[in-house]
């Protein structure tokens, strides 16, 4: 460890007391089952393997690892989209298994989800302001039919759309503007929280930045915690306070982003950092 | 500041989108034969049910002065008459209204029963989707036919019976093939994402998965109407259809292929009528599939 | 230096609902024998339409014009009979997704030795002989085991791997790569890399088609920025990335992530 490093974890360190933690896993272990056997035992495949890790709020945390690794079945799990095996999950201090329905409903609220693919988590049949205002529908559908659409097309201008997009479909916009449906749709009701799961991945690169700037942008004026997954080092670096590398499951090294990314301790995280091509050429 | 907004909204609102099915439907124009059958499905429906007030015979109107008469355009009878002396052509506009009314009434009531099935089987899985599957695997080799027939030995030969004798075997099919759709679509990321919000699972069965799920059902209905007619003109045709004086193609066909020997109109007729339809609604199907084929887009 | 391919004046037209749409207008270079060249662009640039007319699989609705000259022949005036004699054997084609370009129902032995029975004319016997030392050119372990199993029972390094291996069974002049390590991971990247490098080494030309501007960087000697179907930027790797002169490379430079300083 170098000494600012020790430096800078002693700063978070300090910082601990005023940043509450906000999620808690502990000895989480995942499976799935990939042969069902009648007179043998069923094969199962240790998606996650007894993972621990805590994020506290105002953080990003990276979580980077090749294909494989768990990285999605670990977003899922913690949103209880996903059964678990065992192990526990605490969201604000209280184990996820033990809420009540209406904490859960508020939980969902406060911690969102943007996925990878943009076309695919958007229903083709819905128009595009239908897809952002079906949160509106859960948590405000008090409100009138009117004040939703302000608040669709407020929202749809925070993250960079224009409003005449509003009656249009996913299949006639482009992949970049479709993430940013997945951005206004998860952000509409002020989450806490905003889990990302490969989001720039399937798109170009110019458009990648600009998401990435988006993402960054929204992270600050709306003071969100971020988990950003990604198996992509370079993305992961620019927008992560921590990072957690995983691999087959398990948890290979976990640290402050200059120290993984400048001072790596672990073989298999060298071995990730050097396998990136640098954009400069020799 | 509210003047504004308005404007936002208004403006916001004014541009629509092409929707997957608008889209779908003018593609299925385009395709020649999809477009054909769409017209002679047309011409035959509304002859059915105008053509009778044209014309000037009655469809239970005997005359035993001209039975088995030969198609003769100076008597009126332009397509001949039947054994008791009916004109054939108001007899098969009439077959046609009962036909095309069974087709899809009965299709519709298979439809919703299908659909509702099929959705629930498959979006909650598990041990009630094995249930529910098996339930409807032992209904599908019960012998239908005895099933119909103790039916009617009960209750009559009523019509109503009949839609439901034939609605009653055919949501099973629908049912399954909804299952399926359901299970492929459960899986995809904007179910997910539903889920994710907390959106409760009735609504994502009603605006999420069924409207994914319309292209499918749209062509099943088009492909399910004939069967559904050829199942009444089977039924008609083992004598546990309509009764008399009422007909339908079935009872038509049947009767003319008694006859089919000495009077060949009383079979090609009805005949020619019903496999213009079916005809009409598989190409209308087939273009269907094809034009709301969502890899094209 | 020797050219291997030279395209002169492309132009790639669509036939669509919306009308005709150009992907490619009126692009012309070259490729130098033994090298290994780059195409970089975004989604619409035309890239891949440029190689899919070079080799003849267009969609039906597509018409490429122009000059593709291989071997003192003008690819785009060949029948297609003709063409599908240089298609794997002479100039070989990786597609991008080692998960949908093979076949799921035929075993990975099978896969490999069609190729050499078709356009060389070889035995059974022999195709197996060269099949395993294609599959150990790409550094594929346990080559008798792999030759009996399906791609559903490898991985996505290892079937991009076969891939490679597929399109080396002719002893191409010429590999068309399109995308070939973008749906791998980081790590097997570097392999496949280093893979296509050892080709270079055999006088085999590539053409490496992809938006990963570290994968050009690292693997590419020469390299064209295409955008919008025409061809913006070209020159030598290290000079075009360090010094780019044209709008959009500088563009695309500056939306690469910062790495290691």
């Amino acid at each position: 460890m170098t000494i600012q490093n020790i430096f800078s974890l002693a700063f978070l360190n300090g910082l601990n007391d005023m940043n509450k933690t906000i999620l808690n896993v502990k000895n989480l272990e995942c499976d799935f089952l990939i042969e069902k056997n009648i007179f043998k035992e069923n094969i199962y495949l240790k998606a996650i393997n007894n993972l621990s890790f805590e994020i506290r709020s105002g953080i990003t945390l990276g979580i980077v690892g090749e294909s494989g690794c768990g990285k999605s079945t670990l977003c899922r799990t913690i949103l209880s989209l996903n059964k678990k095996k065992s192990g526990t999950i605490s969201w604000f201090n209280k184990d996820i298994d033990n809420y009540t329905n209406k904490e859960l409903k508020e939980f969902r609220r406060k911690v969102q989800i943007i996925f990878q693919n943009p076309y695919e988590s958007l229903n083709p049949r819905m128009t595009i302001g239908n897809i952002i205002s079906e949160p509106l529908n859960i948590f405000q559908n008090n409100l009138a039919r009117k004040d939703k659409v302000f608040k669709v097309i407020e929202t749809m201008q925070k993250v960079g759309l224009s409003e005449i997009l509003f009656n249009r479909y996913p299949h006639e916009l482009s992949g970049g503007q479709c993430q940013r449906v997945g951005i206004a749709r998860a952000i509409i009701n002020d989450p806490e929280i905003l889990i990302c799961d490969e989001p720039v991945s399937s798109l170009d690169l110019s458009v990648q930045s600009q998401i990435l700037k988006l993402l960054n942008d929204l992270k600050d004026n709306l003071n969100l915690t971020m988990i950003f997954v990604s198996h992509d080092l370079s993305v992961v670096k620019n927008i992560s306070d921590e990072v957690m590398v995983l691999k087959e499951g398990k948890m290979i090294e976990y640290g402050l982003v200059n120290s993984i990314f400048n001072s790596p301790q672990n073989i298999y995280t060298k071995e990730l950092i050097s396998s990136v091509p640098s954009p400069i050429p020799v | 500041m509210i003047n504004n907004n308005e404007e936002l909204i208004k403006k916001a609102l004014s541009v629509k989108g092409t929707s997957l099915l608008s889209d779908a439907f003018k593609r299925l124009i385009k395709n020649k034969a999809s477009l054909s059958g769409l017209v002679i499905l047309s011409i035959i429906t509304l002859l059915s049910i105008f053509g009778p007030y044209f014309l000037k015979f009655d469809f239970y109107e005997t005359d035993w002065n001209s039975i088995y008469l030969p198609p003769d355009f100076e008597s009126g009878h332009y397509f001949g008459t039947d054994g008791n002396g009916r004109d054939l052509l108001v007899r098969i506009l009439y077959g046609g209204r009962l036909s095309l009314t069974i087709g899809i009434i009965a299709t519709l009531v298979s439809v919703l029963i299908g659909v509702s099935y099929g959705t629930i089987s498959g979006f909650f899985g598990g041990k009630l989707d094995i249930t529910m599957m098996r339930i409807v695997e032992i209904l599908y080799a019960m012998p239908y036919l005895i099933f119909v027939i103790i039916l009617m030995v009960i209750f009559g030969r009523n019509i109503y019976l009949l839609f439901l004798a034939i609605g009653a075997v055919e949501w099973l099919t629908m049912a399954r093939i909804v299952r399926g759709q359901t299970i492929s679509i459960k899986e995809k990321e904007f179910i997910e994402a539903s889920r994710s919000l907390g959106q409760s699972s009735l609504i994502i069965i009603l605006k999420h998965i069924i409207p994914n799920l319309a292209g499918t059902i749209i062509v099943y209905i088009t492909l399910m109407v004939p069967s559904v007619i050829i199942l009444e003109s089977f039924l008609s045709f083992l004598g546990l259809g309509v009764q008399e004086p009422l007909t339908s193609w079935g009872v038509l066909i049947s009767e003319g292929s008694r006859d089919m020997e000495t009077a060949w109109w009383l079979l090609i007729f009805p005949g020619l009528f019903m496999v213009l339809t079916l005809a009409s609604l598989n190409f209308i199907g087939d273009g269907l599939r094809d034009a709301l084929d969502p890899k094209d887009y | 230096m020797n050219n291997i391919l030279e395209v002169k004046n492309l132009n790639v037209k669509f036939d669509t609902a919306q009308g005709e749409i150009t992907a490619v207008n009126n692009i012309s270079f070259n490729i130098n024998k033994g090298k290994c060249i780059g195409i970089a662009g975004e989604s619409g640039s035309g890239k891949t339409q440029t190689f899919f007319s070079i080799t003849g699989i267009l969609s039906d609705n597509g018409k490429a014009t122009g000059e593709v000259n291989f071997n003192n022949l003008n690819l785009l005036e060949l029948s297609e009979s003709e063409l599908s004699k240089i298609r794997g054997k002479d100039i070989g084609f990786i597609f991008q997704d080692p998960m949908t370009s093979l076949t799921p129902h035929m075993k990975i032995g099978d896969q490999l030795t069609e190729v050499s029975i078709y356009h060389e004319k070889k035995s059974k016997s022999e195709s197996i002989k060269k099949a395993k030392e294609v599959l150990d050119k790409v550094r594929l372990p346990r080559i008798n085991n792999l030759i009996k199993k399906y791609p559903h029972e490898l991985s996505g390094g290892m079937r991009q791997r076969v891939m490679i291996g597929i399109s080396l069974m002719c002893n191409p002049q010429l590999i068309i790569a399109d995308e070939p390590t973008t749906a791998l991971d980081v790590t097997t990247q570097k392999d496949i890399l280093k893979i296509f490098n050892d080709l270079q080494k055999e006088e085999i030309t590539i053409a490496l088609i992809t938006h990963d501007i570290g994968v050009l960087a690292e693997a590419s000697d020469r390299i064209i920025i295409m955008n919008e179907g025409s061809i913006v930027e070209k020159g030598k790797t290290s000079k075009v990335l360090v010094t780019p002169e044209h709008d959009y490379t500088k563009h695309l430079l500056s939306c690469v992530p910062e790495w290691l300083k």
